[in-house]
Formats: C-alpha cells, sequence, structure tokens
C-alpha cells in the first residue's frame, strides 16, 4: 500500500512540476523585482546629493545576486523593476528605458562572464574574491556606468559625462561589493553546516560591535573609521563570509548614511573628499573581509582536505598493512606446509629405498650364489631385479641335488613386491627344500607346498615350476603350479613343456597334482624362468612365449652362460626392466661315445657327484650293469683316498679321467698331494677293493702327485 | 637323513630289521651307522641289514658293517646282510671276506 502510495504521489509531482516551477519562476521574478526597487530606493535616499549622486547601488548587488543564485531568469524582474526606479527621476520614457536597460545589462554579463569563469558563490576561494571584485564590480560595471551616464548627460543636455561616469560606475561598484557578498552568504547559511548557538552568538556579537563602533566612528571628528578592520578581520577569521559579509554592509551602510548626514568625519568635507573617503572605506571594508573570508576559507578547506586525505592515506596504510601482513601469514602457511610435505616426501622416499635395498639384499641372498658343480651337468642361471624405481620383485630359483643323483630344479614367482614377497619367497624356497629331501617326487613336492601356502599369509599369488632330473634315466619329472612352461631346446628345436599343469600355489582348497615326464637326451636344454623374460607391457604373454621359442630355435650355444646372456639381451627391454626375471639352465652334457673327464675339489661332498657322472657314462657307453657298479666302487675308493690323505687340511684338485679302450675301461685318478698309500683300516680295505675289483692295478706316486690306474674288461652293448 | 641314504627299521619275527636305501660312502657311513643303533632294539636277537636298496655302498660301509657286528656280540645279537645275488655290493662284499665274519643272505626270508 504504502508502495502504491509512493508511485502516485511521485507521478503527480511529476505532472505538476512544470507549472510549479513556472510559478515558483514568476514569484521569483517578482521578488527580486520588488528587492530591487526597495534597493533602489535605499540607494536613492542615500545620495550626497539630492537625487543625483548616489555612492552606493544596491540593486546592481542585488541583480547579481539574483542571477547567480536564482538564474539569469531573473531578468524581467531586474528590468521591470529598473524601468520602475528610473522613469520618474529621467527625462522621458526613452532615457527611463535605455538606464533601465543598462541596470539589467550590467549585472546581467557580470553574471555570465563569473559563470563562464567556474565562480563559486560560496566565495570559498581567493580567485572567486579577486573575480566577483574585479570582473563583477568594477570591469562589468562599466557598461551600466557608460549606457546611464552617457543617457543622463545627453537627455538634459548638461556636460560633465566624466563626471557622471565616475559617480554612477563607483556607486554600481560599491553595490555590488557591498551587497552581491551579503546576498550570496545567505543561503551558504542552509547549504553549508549549521551554526552552533556558540556561533550565532559570536556572529552578533561581531555585529554589534561593528554597528556600535562604525557608529561611533563616524560621529566623531578624529578620522577612526578604519578601527572596524579588526573587526571584520574577526568575523573573516572565525565565521568567514557568513561573519564577514553582514558585518561588512552593515559598516558600508552605516558609513554611507554618515555621509550624506555630513556626520564626523565627512563634515564640512567637500564632495569629492566625501566620495573619496566613503568609497576608500566601503572598497577597504568589502576588500578586506571577502579576501580575508576567503582566505580562511581556502585554508580550512585545504587543511580539511589534506587532514581527509591523510586520515584517507592512513587508512589505506592499514588496509594494504593488513592485507600485506595476511599475504605474509598466508605464504608463511604455504611454505611451512611445503616444508612438511617435502620432509614426508624425504622420509617416504628414504623408507621406500631401504625398503627396496633389503628387499632386494634379501632376494640376492637368497639366491644360489654359484651353481653346484654336478659333473656331467652344466647349470646356469641368471637373476635380473626390475629397475631401480620399481621394486623387487618375488622371483627366485634354486638347483637341489638330491639322493640317487637326482637333481631338483625349481622356479618360482611370488605375486606382489617388496619385502613381504621377498620374506614370502624365503619361507617357500626353504620349504621346497625341505619337503624335496623328504621326497622328491613333483607331486608330494607340489602338495605338501600347496598345504603350506594354505595356511601361512603369503602373497596374493604364488606360482612355481619343480622338474626333477634323474641323471640315471636321462628324464626329467614336473610339475607346474600356473607357471610360464619350461622350454626344451634338443638339437635346434624347441618346445615347451606343457604338461602337469595346476593352479598357483594355494589358490583352491584342494587340487590333486599330477605330473608329467619328458626325456632330457644329453646335449638338450631346458630352461626355466619367470614371466618378467616373456612378458612386457607391450606386448601379449603369447608373443612373448613365441619369441623365446624363436630366439632360442635360432641360435647354437655350446655355453650355457652365452645362452642366459643372449635371451636376456634379445628379450628383456634395455635399461627397463618392468618386472625382476629369473631363469636356470639345466644341460646333461653329452657323455658317450669321448672319454670322461673330470675335475673337481678333493673334497668328501664331490664323491657322490663323480660316481654318478661315471656311472651315466658308463651306462650310455653301454657297459654292463654289473661291471659299471663294481667299477665304481673302485673310482669311488681311489677318490676316497685322495680326499682324506691326498692334501690334508688344505684344499686341492683331484682329476679322474675314463677311457674306453679295446673292450676294457681304464680309468685313472690323479692328484697333486703327497701321501703314501696308508695301511690303516679304511684305507687298506679301500686298496683291496681297487685290487680286487680290477683287472690291473698301477699306482704311481712322485712328488708331484699320486695316479691311480686301473683297468678292467668290460661287457659292452650285446654282451650284457 | 642323509642326503644319498635312508635307513627304515622294523620288527618281523623277532629279527631287527633295518634297511639302509641309497648310498653310503666315507661322508655318511657314521650317520648310517648311528641311525642303526638308534634303531636297533636290544630286545631282538637278530639284526638284518638289508642292503637290498643300497645302490652303493664302499669300504667305509664295509667297515662300518664290521664295527657294527662286532659290537652287537657284546649284547649277543646276531648280525645278517641281505643281499641279492645280482647287486653290485655283492662283489665288494665277498672281497672284503665279509661272509666269513657275517651271515649273508639273498632275501629277507
Amino acid at each position: 500500500m504504502a508502495g502504491r502510495t509512493g508511485v502516485s504521489w511521485a507521478s503527480r509531482a511529476l505532472r505538476l512540476r512544470v507549472p510549479a516551477d513556472l510559478g515558483r519562476t514568476a514569484a521569483a521574478v517578482v521578488l527580486v523585482g520588488a528587492a530591487y526597487y526597495l534597493g533602489a530606493r535605499l540607494g536613492l535616499s542615500l545620495s550626497l546629493v539630492e537625487r543625483n549622486v548616489t555612492p552606493l547601488w544596491p540593486p546592481s548587488g542585488i541583480a547579481l545576486a539574483a542571477f547567480l543564485i536564482l538564474g539569469r531568469r531573473m531578468w524581467p524582474g531586474v528590468s521591470l523593476a529598473a524601468l520602475a526606479v528610473n522613469l520618474p527621476i529621467s527625462t522621458g520614457p526613452v532615457p527611463a528605458l535605455l538606464t533601465a536597460m543598462g541596470n539589467t545589462l550590467a549585472p546581467l554579463v557580470a553574471a555570465i562572464v563569473l559563470e563562464r569563469i567556474g565562480f563559486r558563490r560560496q566565495l570559498d576561494r581567493l580567485r572567486d574574491a579577486l573575480a566577483i571584485v574585479f570582473l563583477g564590480a568594477l570591469a562589468s560595471m562599466t557598461i551600466s556606468a557608460t549606457i546611464g551616464a552617457v543617457t543622463l548627460t545627453t537627455s538634459k543636455g548638461t556636460d560633465g559625462l566624466a563626471g557622471a561616469w565616475a559617480v554612477w560606475w563607483t556607486g554600481d561598484a560599491m553595490g555590488v561589493l557591498t551587497v552581491t557578498p551579503f546576498l550570496l552568504c545567505i543561503p551558504l547559511f542552509w547549504e553549508l553546516e549549521r551554526w552552533s548557538a556558540a556561533r550565532w552568538l559570536e556572529a552578533g556579537v561581531i555585529l554589534a560591535l561593528t554597528i556600535v563602533l562604525v557608529w561611533w566612528t563616524t560621529h566623531i571628528d578624529v578620522p577612526l573609521m578604519f578601527l572596524v578592520l579588526p573587526l571584520l578581520g574577526w568575523a573573516s577569521w572565525r565565521l568567514q563570509l557568513r561573519g564577514a559579509a553582514p558585518a561588512a554592509l552593515t559598516a558600508s551602510l552605516i558609513a554611507t548614511w554618515s555621509a550624506t548626514r555630513d556626520l564626523g568625519p565627512f563634515a564640512g568635507k567637500s564632495l569629492l573628499a566625501q566620495m573619496l573617503t566613503l568609497q576608500a572605506f566601503n572598497a577597504t571594508v568589502a576588500l578586506t573581509s571577502f579576501f580575508l573570508a576567503a582566505l580562511v576559507t581556502e585554508r580550512i578547506e585545504f587543511a580539511r582536505a589534506l587532514m581527509a586525505a591523510s586520515a584517507e592515506l592512513e587508512v589505506r596504510v592499514k588496509e594494504r598493512t593488513a592485507e600485506l601482513e595476511a599475504a605474509n601469514d598466508r605464504l608463511g602457511r604455504e611454505i611451512d606446509q611445503r616444508q612438511e610435505t617435502q620432509q614426508q616426501l624425504t622420509r617416504e622416499e628414504a623408507r621406500t629405498r631401504r625398503e627396496h635395498q633389503i628387499a632386494e639384499t634379501l632376494q640376492r641372498s637368497l639366491l644360489p650364489d654359484r651353481m653346484p658343480e654336478i659333473p656331467g651337468l652344466v647349470v646356469a642361471a641368471r637373476y635380473v631385479p626390475a629397475t631401480a624405481d620399481l621394486h623387487v620383485g618375488g622371483d627366485w630359483y634354486d638347483v637341489i641335488q638330491l639322493r640317487a643323483g637326482l637333481i631338483g630344479l625349481v622356479i618360482g614367482d611370488v605375486a606382489g613386491h617388496g619385502l613381504q614377497a621377498a620374506a614370502a619367497m624365503t619361507q617357500l624356497r626353504m620349504a621346497v627344500r625341505a619337503y624335496a629331501i623328504h621326497d622328491p617326487s613333483p607331486v608330494a613336492v607340489m602338495s605338501r607346498l600347496h598345504e603350506l601356502a594354505r595356511e601361512l599369509p603369503m602373497a596374493e599369488m604364488v606360482t612355481l615350476l619343480y622338474v626333477l632330473y634323474d641323471p640315471d634315466t636321462g628324464t626329467v619329472r614336473f610339475a607346474n603350479a600356473g607357471h610360464p612352461p619350461a622350454l626344451l631346446i634338443d638339437d635346434g628345436s624347441t618346445q615347451y613343456l606343457d604338461g602337469g599343469l595346476a593352479p598357483p600355489l594355494g589358490v583352491l582348497a584342494h587340487w590333486d597334482y599330477a605330473e608329467a615326464t619328458h626325456r632330457l637326451p644329453p646335449g638338450a636344454t631346458l630352461l626355466l624362468y619367470t614371466d618378467g623374460l616373456v612378458e612386457k607391457r607391450t606386448l601379449s604373454i603369447q608373443n612373448g612365449l613365441d619369441r623365446l621359442l624363436a630366439e632360442a630355435r635360432d641360435s647354437e650355444w655350446p655355453d650355457l652362460e652365452a645362452l642366459c646372456d643372449h635371451l636376456l639381451s634379445a628379450l628383456a627391454e634395455t635399461g627397463k626392466v618392468a618386472d625382476d626375471i629369473a631363469l636356470i639352465a639345466l644341460r646333461p652334457l653329452a657323455l658317450a661315445g669321448a672319454p670322461l673327464s673330470l675335475d673337481v675339489p678333493a673334497e668328501a661332498h664331490m664323491l657322490f657327484q663323480v660316481r654318478h657322472a661315471l656311472r651315466r657314462w658308463l651306462r650310455e657307453s653301454g657297459v654292463n650293469a654289473q661291471d659299471a657298479g663294481e667299477i665304481a666302487i673302485a673310482c669311488g675308493e681311489a677318490c676316497s683316498n685322495v680326499v682324506r690323505h691326498a692334501y690334508g687340511a688344505s684344499p686341492g684338485d683331484m682329476h679322474i679321467e675314463a677311457r674306453l679302450v679295446d673292450g676294457s675301461v681304464e680309468l685313472t685318478v690323479r692328484d697333486n698331494g703327497q701321501w703314501r698309500l696308508p695301511a690303516d683300516r679304511g684305507g687298506g680295505l679301500g686298496l683291496a677293493l681297487i685290487h680286487g675289483l680290477s683287472d690291473s692295478v698301477d699306482i704311481d706316486s712322485d712328488p708331484e702327485g699320486t695316479t691311480i690306474f686301473m683297468r678292467r674288461h668290460v661287457a659292452v652293448g650285446d654282451e650284457q | 637323513m642323509t642326503a644319498y641314504a635312508e635307513v627304515d627299521a622294523w620288527t618281523s619275527n623277532g629279527v631287527q630289521v633295518v634297511r639302509i636305501s641309497g648310498e653310503v660312502d666315507l661322508t655318511n657311513a657314521a650317520e648310517v651307522r648311528d641311525a642303526i643303533s638308534r634303531v636297533a632294539s636290544l630286545d631282538a636277537t637278530a639284526i638284518a641289514v638289508d642292503l637290498t636298496e643300497t645302490a652303493y655302498l664302499d669300504s667305509s660301509g664295509i667297515a662300518m658293517l664290521f664295527r657294527l657286528a662286532e659290537r652287537l656280540t657284546h649284547t649277543r645279537q646276531e648280525l645278517r646282510i641281505v643281499v641279492p645275488p645280482d647287486s653290485p655290493l655283492r662283489a665288494a662284499l665277498e672281497l672284503t671276506d665279509l661272509p666269513r665274519t657275517i651271515a649273508v643272505q639273498h632275501t629277507l626270508e
């Protein structure tokens, strides 16, 4: 409801505005005209010579003030009032009209000029004071003075144009100087800040003192009229235009009135002297008060602006300081956070690196540092850890020498990386060894490992390939728990041994493991590997398996170490191994058709290897089993002697050589030690066996060492 | 047991049977002997060492058998050796005159 009321009120105001403005303007014009007329009557009453010489012509000041405050459209009021004033005192209507025109034109021009130069009616700048004095009063009033004086002298036909002009001009100018500032100051009472009661009191005191002082000084003979100046200074200083203009006007009016009455300083003076004294007094009062008021106002404004600027500056400094502090705080926090993150990263990195090192060390320490020397058999292995930025995997391999010359080969891959995988690998490796020694059959080993994997908190998945090689039969038996198949390289052809496959260890609750068997003839190579060799980010595993097949087939590698190196360089990504790679290769040497030659350390554990290599050689050479068994015992006795007596505590080697010559096996066992044929318990028995199991025995002992030569006729091939 | 040989024992008709499977040489002769001593019951009147499954037995093993026989005489127990006729060990055993001291039979029965 309130809104609608407001709207209807606003629209009504809009409709009525033009007529209201017109009405107000008309009223103002009438008021201005009336003021002008009254001012003129006052001016005429102050003439020094009746109706002739007026030292102060207030209407000019009233007209200019009206134009400056209310606008130039007040001119009709001014013109009509001027006409009304001039008609009775002029010789006719034309001179009155001309004079009125001059009276209107002068303040109009003054108003136009002042507005043009940016005059401020508040008179608060020195330039405004200067402008109203020189342009508004002195310059512009030459117009009315010229028109008026010429019209007067012409219409009355009298001489004295210069005198008339001077009087007219000074009167108009004084009217502007004394009245206009006073009128201009009136709107300031509501336009500027309101005065306090104390100020009103102060203004009243100043005004009263002025009246008293001017009244007094104009009624004594001593010329002391200048005494009013300090009062005007006080008014200007304390109250500016609003205090100074009324006081100045009052002073000028009283002084002018006194002059017209020939009082005090004006008594007995000539007209010219009276005029000079009065005009000088009025001009001094006007200039003093307005210049001083303007200067003080300017200074006050300046000081206020300065204070505002300094206050604003202070505020801005505070704001900026606060902003800077906030930014500084933020920066500090960011730096702290960054440092913390950096430290955390460094700690994390160090921890990862340490774990990586431990895992790798653990892994390396768990791989056999060298392959066992098994006569008649070559074994080579490689382990390539994943590149440094990736983790160590759980790949491992092992070679286990089992009873009756059986060789267990294991390769496994524990999924997952780092310490946990390496630890799981450790447990599995030891378990395989233990289980294989207990029962080397692939099914038994796998079944037990499966149970272990079910029990232990292992890494996610374990693949494992277990191969049992029997040198006596030249076959491999194997079982495969989810591992890439072993590769058989035989005489330039390659094939994967796919049998015996089962899921990775421990994945299923129960699994009936089965084993597969394949022949591993002398000279053939069996290669076990982990998926790192055949699996690449860019290629499928089938692709990798095909490549391995091709790489292994295309080349003859009499040296197993060289074969391993070749496969690694051909298949592994150089310098960037994503997953670690383990591989192990086994190759039984072809023994038949050539002499057997073994160079082994003279150590007890080698006895087993030597007699197994010899047995294989004998078997592959077609020697009858009975003969082979007894030759093995004779050879074993000779080697035992070397082990026990040739070198004492220091290490040494022994050389065993066997040849098949004209249906006889010639066996030579040689050492580089010093020993005499012992007559002790075992030794004696051993020597008896050597002699008893051979057709002829020749023992040659010199400082270089001892050689035992044995010959025995054997049944070969068909003779068996 | 050792990597090369295993020792099993059981009693059959009052005879303590000790079967050696595998190979015996100087690296494990002492262990095999200890194993036999452990399993050989004092109650048995006779101990039969079965070499049917023994693929290799050198002088260390034979010496071990001699010492075992000698020790068993103290407990008044008899030592018998079981060796099949086609055993590769037979020749060696005979060369050491073992059958003269220790009863050698072809089978357990």
